[in-house]
């Protein structure tokens, strides 16, 4: 567990405990889940020569889920903790609790009382310094990079902080505090023909360089300008870390095994075979490739426990290895599939580290790109969607720099590609692998399935290498810039 | 399958199943319902409704003299200008366990904003524990923050005026979904779930989100609004062939500002059914990929709708024409205005208005700056004539406002998706204006030699600009079918079909006359972080010049 940090923007563990204990003391029902979110949050936008917008503030919210003998649980949402909101909050779920819906459901007990969570470190000070000064200091930065270079952008810049407590009336007690970070910059041409955009996304703001960040936008954009189409068609592409998250966050929902193993709608899944039902133990990628998942990952991590939303209770979880030398070696269980399958819980958190093995060289971009004869240089996509979930087939958009290279060097900037390619086919083309770092993604729609309450900015951390990939899919030319 | 061909969707046809039979399956206190005008209480209905459940506080009383205490406090800190919001909501949602039993989870909630002008530099400042010292607190550093923005900045936001504004006013509903018990709400989702098991091999999958709000804005201008919304969002879908992706909606049950009326049309369950067994004649049709190349395209209402309310709409919110949106959600294709306003560069059948009447999810008497929306038309007959604004993006058709004729001011399409989540240009609702001469779907299909006809689309892809379009019939997002000599003889699979914005729109040939028309209420996300905003739309079916067809495979 994560002791309490010396800082008064979100609310301490012994605040939300508070909280916590007079809503237990006013439940009657058999089981008690209480769950308690502070978050404090900072954003400033800027574009055209000023601060757009900021949006800034604190949310608190209280998910509170009750049970009574062998009926389904009922769940109640409340922000308010005066104690006229409290009280009434519990004495509504008393009732509700109490209401005989359908007949009874047999349903499987999670372990009770206290739990060991794995420790981990998401909390900086820096970053929560940060929500009262990173418009201050970086917005200058932004403005400044734009007027010098005479290319117009747009920049993002967002800071959080938050405590979560999770407690049942067993004396279960789960707490974590976690800051994260990110900023981003797209910069376009005056033509408006190019774009460029870079970004960064890590735990602790000192890390973060706003300055550096505007000008690798505005580098790319200015590399862009006056590009000429190219026939689209399979090639080989160089993928930055960028394109890459934004690709392998969609892997996220086929480790889960409910999903792969009960209805086969995964990648994962095998049909047809009375005597398996998934590819764990199968070789599934490029044996250059490990993906594993962790709280403790000292590149970005995440909460050591699963939540009462997605979960229903703040069970333990864990790091678990997912593809070792390009093998499938598990997958991700659900509280309480894992509990009739005998498996540990280890919450699909839809956060995962994708990386080289340790005997792999890394090449750098740079490398990767004097080592291509004939090909593209990808640096990030756009409205990246997963549209068939047996194949892992996804579509997407490049954008904010396209390139193409020729004899080890690039040519010249091309105009944009619609993509369509699954990744379950690309990381078994893999020609060379980079360093893996924690990337931002700046905007990023929901992929399929991703639970509501992960939906919210930040996201959770994507840790992954530059590719460069053999036969990448580029179906047609794109307009957009 | 009794007919050849199957029939074009929505043609009338008998289910068999009879408005008893629903009714004997739905649960005797069912029938105690009426279905009129007045509004059914708990105790009419009988067992415990959400209304039991949720804390209505604080009074409105309290809520004005909240915002007022901000506006004051802001003013007093030295704002050029200031807007408060705070909302009271309330939240229900019921669906069905796989048990069979009903799931509900209720909520209420209180949140608040502050947005703050000073030196041509805005701040924005959101909580949700409210109080006097806390909303005088935030507003105090909302006009801290705003004034340090103007330090930095180069350049200075304006606002376009607007008329001052008072009043209160409350969506119209007829069932008071909050009195209506739980259980039997979830009673009636087993009943339409039911519904379409009765047809073999068919399947459907319901719930429903209620969300009551009442929400308070007040400018320094002097205005004040109440506003009252009751929305209704449910899902509602059945299925044939799981495997293959034949998902189709339920027509009526879709995403709008409404009461427990919505379920209670006598002849819902046999419309669930005929959507059922529409679908199951499609599962049934021959289904393979179809050959690449350019084809002529007929959409569907539905898939126009949906197509107009994710593209074209966003298209033409002012925010993203500016690029203010470029690091977030994107920017578009129809900008910049000077080389996009009066130019004939869309089909001269394609005529397009927004709104925000009140029917809709994005419906209000006044936006998020307490301004009146306006109809306004977009495009007519093929040209762009006006943008989505609000107060802050006005300004910049100052030109072409004057050129026709107009003052410069915001035409009500400031939103946001709750009040602690910043102001955006919204899309409202848009329509698409049908044909005014007989058209009907098998009208504009009679011409077609060999064309893709695209039905119940609830999803295209695009990209940051909006430049280009992409559909699949892959997971269930529309069904796509070979029309031959005007008749849909096979389904078509495993099919992309891809466009170019702008020519596409160009290329639309004839649009359906009214009967043709269906409506979609699809949540959209804008900024950054992203915020769900309504997007509505309702629209003819329309024939298409052409399109891309690719073929897709596993691989």
């Amino acid at each position: 567990m994560h002791a309490d940090p010396s800082s008064s923007v979100v609310l301490s563990r012994d605040a939300l405990l508070d909280i916590g204990h007079r809503l237990l003391s006013l439940s009657t029902a058999d089981t008690t889940c209480i769950e308690l979110q502070h978050t404090a949050r900072a954003v400033t936008r800027v574009s055209h020569d000023r601060v757009l917008t900021s949006d800034s503030g604190d949310t608190l919210s209280i998910l509170i889920r009750t049970m009574s003998g062998a009926q389904l649980p009922v769940r109640m949402q409340i922000n308010q903790i005066d104690e006229s909101s409290l009280q009434f909050a519990m004495r509504a779920l008393n009732e509700l609790t109490k209401v005989q819906f359908g007949a009874p459901v047999d349903y499987l007990r999670v372990p009770d009382g206290p739990q060991h969570y794995l420790p981990v470190s998401l909390w900086h000070d820096t970053t929560a310094a940060a929500i009262t000064t990173s418009g201050d200091t970086s917005v200058p930065l932004l403005i400044d990079a734009f007027h010098t270079s005479n290319i117009p952008g747009a920049g993002f810049i967002g800071v959080m902080a938050r405590s979560t407590l999770v407690m049942q009336e067993d004396g279960l007690i789960a707490f974590n505090q976690e800051t994260d970070s990110e900023c981003s910059v797209s910069a376009w041409s005056p033509d408006r023909r190019a774009s460029g955009w870079s970004g960064h996304a890590a735990r602790d703001w000192s890390t973060v360089r706003p300055g550096t960040i505007a000008a690798e936008a505005i580098e790319l954009a200015k590399r862009g300008m006056n590009p000429v189409a190219v026939e689209p068609g399979r090639r080989t592409v160089i993928l930055s870390r960028f394109a890459v998250a934004q690709i392998m966050r969609h892997l996220s929902p086929h480790f889960d095994a409910y999903q792969t193993n009960v209805y086969a709608s995964t990648a994962f899944a095998v049909r047809g075979d009375t005597t398996r039902v998934n590819k764990v133990g199968r070789q599934v990628f490029d044996p250059t490739v490990n993906m594993s998942i962790d709280p403790a990952d000292p590149l970005g991590g995440f909460i050591p426990f699963g939540d009462v939303t997605g979960d229903w209770a703040a069970m333990p979880t864990h790091a678990v290895s997912l593809v070792e030398r390009g093998v499938l070696r598990d997958l991700t269980y659900s509280i309480y599939y894992g509990l009739e399958e005998g498996k540990p819980f280890s919450q699909n958190p839809w956060a995962l580290r994708v990386e080289a093995t340790a005997e792999t060289p890394l090449l750098t971009v740079d490398d990767m790109i004097a080592r291509c004869d004939e090909g593209i240089y990808i640096h990030r996509l756009s409205d990246v969607a997963e549209i068939d979930r047996a194949s892992g087939m996804q579509t997407g958009v490049t954008r904010d720099g396209c390139f193409l290279i020729k004899g080890g060097k690039i040519e010249r900037p091309v105009k944009n590609f619609r993509f369509i390619d699954s990744p379950f086919g690309m990381l078994n083309r893999i020609v060379a692998i980079g360093k893996t770092e924690r990337t931002a993604m700046g905007y990023m729609e929901p992929a399929n399935d991703e639970p509501a309450y992960l939906w919210q900015w930040p996201r959770r951390p994507m840790i992954v290498p530059p590719l460069m990939i053999r036969d990448f899919n580029l179906t047609a030319l794109a307009d957009a810039v | 399958m009794t007919m050849a061909f199957p029939r074009f969707p929505d043609s009338p046809s008998s289910s068999g199943v009879t408005r008893r039979d629903f009714l004997s399956t739905a649960g005797a206190a069912l029938s105690g319902l009426a279905i009129g005008s007045r509004v059914l209480s708990a105790k009419q209905i009988g067992g415990r409704s959400a209304s039991d459940f949720v804390h209505v506080t604080p009074a409105s009383d309290r809520l004005y003299a909240l915002v007022a205490t901000a506006l004051s406090a802001a003013k007093d800190a030295g704002a050029t200008y200031a807007d408060v919001r705070i909302a009271r909501q309330h939240m229900l949602f019921v669906s069905l366990h796989p048990s069979g039993g009903p799931s509900a989870e209720v909520g209420t909630s209180l949140e608040y904003s502050v947005r703050a002008l000073v030196d041509g530099a805005f701040a924005f400042r959101y909580g949700n524990l409210l109080s006097d010292d806390s909303v005088r607190q935030t507003a105090r550093t909302a006009v801290g923050q705003a004034r340090g923005f103007a330090k930095l900045g180069r350049a200075k936001a304006e606002l376009a005026p607007a008329p001052v504004v008072r009043g209160v006013w409350s969506a119209p509903y007829t069932v008071d979904p909050f009195a209506v018990p739980i259980v039997e709400q979830a009673s009636m989702l087993g009943a339409l779930s039911a519904a379409a098991q009765r047809v073999e091999g068919a399947g459907g999958r319901f719930s429903v989100a209620w969300r009551h709000e009442t929400r308070v804005c007040g400018t320094s201008d002097g205005s004040l609004t109440t506003q009252t919304f009751l929305r209704a969002d449910p899902y509602a879908s059945v299925f044939a062939d799981w495997v293959g992706n034949v998902f189709f909606p339920v027509p009526d049950l879709v995403s709008r500002q409404a009461g427990y009326e919505l379920f209670l049309a006598p002849d819902l369950a046999e419309t669930v059914v005929r959507r059922a067994e529409e679908a199951k004649r499609f599962a049934a049709l021959p289904g393979k990929p179809l050959d690449v190349g350019r084809y002529p395209v007929i959409l569907d209402g539905q898939s126009m709708a949906t197509t107009a309310a994710l593209l074209l709409g966003p298209a033409l919110q002012m925010d993203r024409v500016l690029r203010y949106e470029a690091a977030a959600t994107g920017t578009s294709i129809l900008a910049p205005p000077d080389e996009i306003l009066g130019q004939p560069l869309l089909s001269p059948k394609l005529s397009i208005t927004a709104d925000r009447s009140v029917r809709n999810m994005s419906g209000a008497q006044w936006d998020d700056e307490c301004v009146v929306p306006e109809t306004t038309p977009l495009i007519v007959q093929g040209r762009v004539v006006d943008y989505l604004t609000d107060r802050q993006t006005a300004p910049a058709l100052a030109r072409w406002y004057k050129a026709q004729g107009k003052p410069v001011r915001s035409n009500g399409y400031a939103m946001s998706g709750a009040v602690d989540r910043p102001i955006t240009v919204g899309s409202g609702a848009l329509t698409i204006a049908p044909s005014a001469s007989s058209a009907s779907m098998e009208d504009l299909c009679r011409d077609v030699k060999r064309g893709v006809l695209m039905l119940y689309a609830d999803a295209v892809r695009s990209d940051q600009q909006l430049a280009t379009g992409f559909f699949t019939d892959w997971g269930g997002q529309c069904t796509l079918c070979l029309i031959e000599n005007g008749r849909i003889t096979q389904r078509i699979k495993n099919t992309g079909v891809q466009f170019r914005t702008r020519e596409f729109w160009k290329g639309l040939l004839a649009v359906g006359d009214s009967r043709t028309m269906r409506p979609v209420s699809i949540r959209s996300l804008k900024g950054l972080p992203w915020q769900n905003l309504p997007a509505d739309a309702n629209a003819p079916a329309g024939y298409f010049q052409s399109a891309d067809v690719i073929s897709l495979t596993r691989g």
